[in-house]
């Protein structure tokens, strides 16, 4: 592996560990402060801890540009798009339905460059376990657009704790990371180091208790890019199975809802804060259905971090059924 | 480690491991039977198309199901 690479994970780490306390001040000074909603005496927490994020993903990324041209630069403009859009809901808050059509925006880079350079980024033909190539030749364009889309909305969506986000989307780009050594495929292993590297470095500000929340902006530039990743490396099975968790969240909350709406906008919480600290499920029928209320409703009360440790189990198994599945994609090979 | 909490990893980590081998049913029969059985054409698209919404929808429901009685059940206890 390229020296190079190995440099470009580094930056990436260092450039989100100093920069995260940086927007952390900016945040608090200009008032982009969120509740933290799950603790007993509600604490403002500065937001945009994503834009530290975006930053090291940029900035690192863009060192691996002359090795990879065509696939950093697909990379560089599905992220920043991410970007864009998480910024801009973090600061309009736009609604349900919007924000999902313009994530799709976010994979016009990838259908552009799979058109213009099929040798660089392959499209159409993914591999999968046992089958080897698939002939997707009408049914895979019609599911690209949301290669970006649901990983985006559904890391968005199953960012309600401290350090979630960064622990679940980290295991992940590691599972890639494992996933793109096996097929030994480079860009993969250049693309999931930077982002692991910046994820590491922006976990002590996030994990339990927080002292920065992500923002939009965080999970759909994290979304975004573990969606790009995937594609630009082939690896598009892996990646449906690593955000398992995620998408099942996802389903469970847009079918009980009846369709895609904003966070804000759903009245009945999933959850109850009990005067002690601890989460427990809202029996109430017209609460939304979603992978914590399950996980407090078959557990019983837990705390916070409990309810992070058990999503993060989840996450390391989807890791380990990604993994499985590269390995399975070898042998039938 | 509580009894319940460990019981919710079970059966969440079951229910992932379940859409796993759904996915993969659901690609074995696209790819071995209707790929290879059905001529290029509008039906094999909307077949296998189809076929993945089927298997989506069987895997959702089922584990929907699962989720509601355990609901109900926490509700009458």
């Amino acid at each position: 592996m390229y020296p190079i690479v190995i440099f470009a994970s580094i930056l990436s780490f260092t450039l989100s560990y100093l920069l995260t306390p940086l927007i952390i001040k900016f945040s608090a000074s200009r008032g982009f402060v969120g509740v933290d909603i799950h603790k007993p005496k509600k604490p403002k927490v500065p937001t945009l801890g994503g834009i530290a994020i975006t930053i090291a993903i940029v900035v690192s990324a863009l060192l691996l540009l002359p090795l990879y041209p065509i696939q950093i630069t697909t990379f560089l403009l599905t992220v920043m798009i991410g970007a864009l859009v998480g910024l801009v809901d973090d600061l309009k808050q736009l609604s349900g339905y919007p924000k999902m059509l313009i994530t799709v925006v976010a994979s016009f880079p990838l259908f552009i460059a799979g058109y213009l350079f099929p040798s660089e980024i392959k499209l159409g033909r993914p591999v999968v376990p046992i089958l080897g190539k698939l002939r997707l030749t009408i049914v895979y364009w019609f599911l690209l657009p949301l290669a970006i889309a649901v990983p985006s909305n559904a890391v968005n969506m199953l960012e309600v704790f401290n350090g979630v986000m960064p622990i679940t989307c980290g295991i992940a780009s590691a599972s890639l990371l494992v996933s793109s050594m096996i097929i030994n495929s480079k860009i993969g292993i250049a693309l999931s180091l930077i982002l692991l590297g910046s994820l590491l470095g922006y976990l002590p500000y996030n994990k339990y208790p927080a002292k920065v929340f992500s923002g939009n902006v965080g999970s759909y530039v994290v979304g975004a890019a573990i969606g790009s990743l995937a594609i630009i490396s082939g690896l598009e099975f892996e990646l449906i199975v690593v955000l398992l968790p995620h998408i099942l969240n996802a389903l469970l909350v847009i079918l009980s809802v009846g369709g895609i709406k904003e966070r804000r906008s759903i009245r009945v919480r999933p959850i109850i804060i009990e005067v002690n600290g601890l989460l427990r499920a809202n029996n109430d029928s017209r609460a939304p259905l979603t992978l914590t209320r399950v996980i407090l409703t078959l557990s019983g009360p837990l705390t916070e971090l409990e309810i992070v440790n058990v999503i993060t189990v989840l996450e390391l198994w989807s890791a380990m059924l990604s993994l499985a599945t590269s390995l399975l994609k070898v042998v039938s090979i | 480690m509580k009894a319940s909490k460990f019981k919710a990893l079970i059966f969440l980590t079951g229910v992932l491991t379940y859409a796993w081998i759904m996915m993969l049913l659901s690609l074995m029969l696209v790819e071995i039977g209707i790929m290879r059985y059905v001529s290029n054409s509008t039906l094999r698209t909307i077949l296998g198309i189809g076929t993945y919404v089927v298997f989506l929808g069987i895997w959702y429901f089922s584990v929907k199901r699962l989720i509601n009685r355990e609901l109900q059940e926490l509700q009458k206890g």
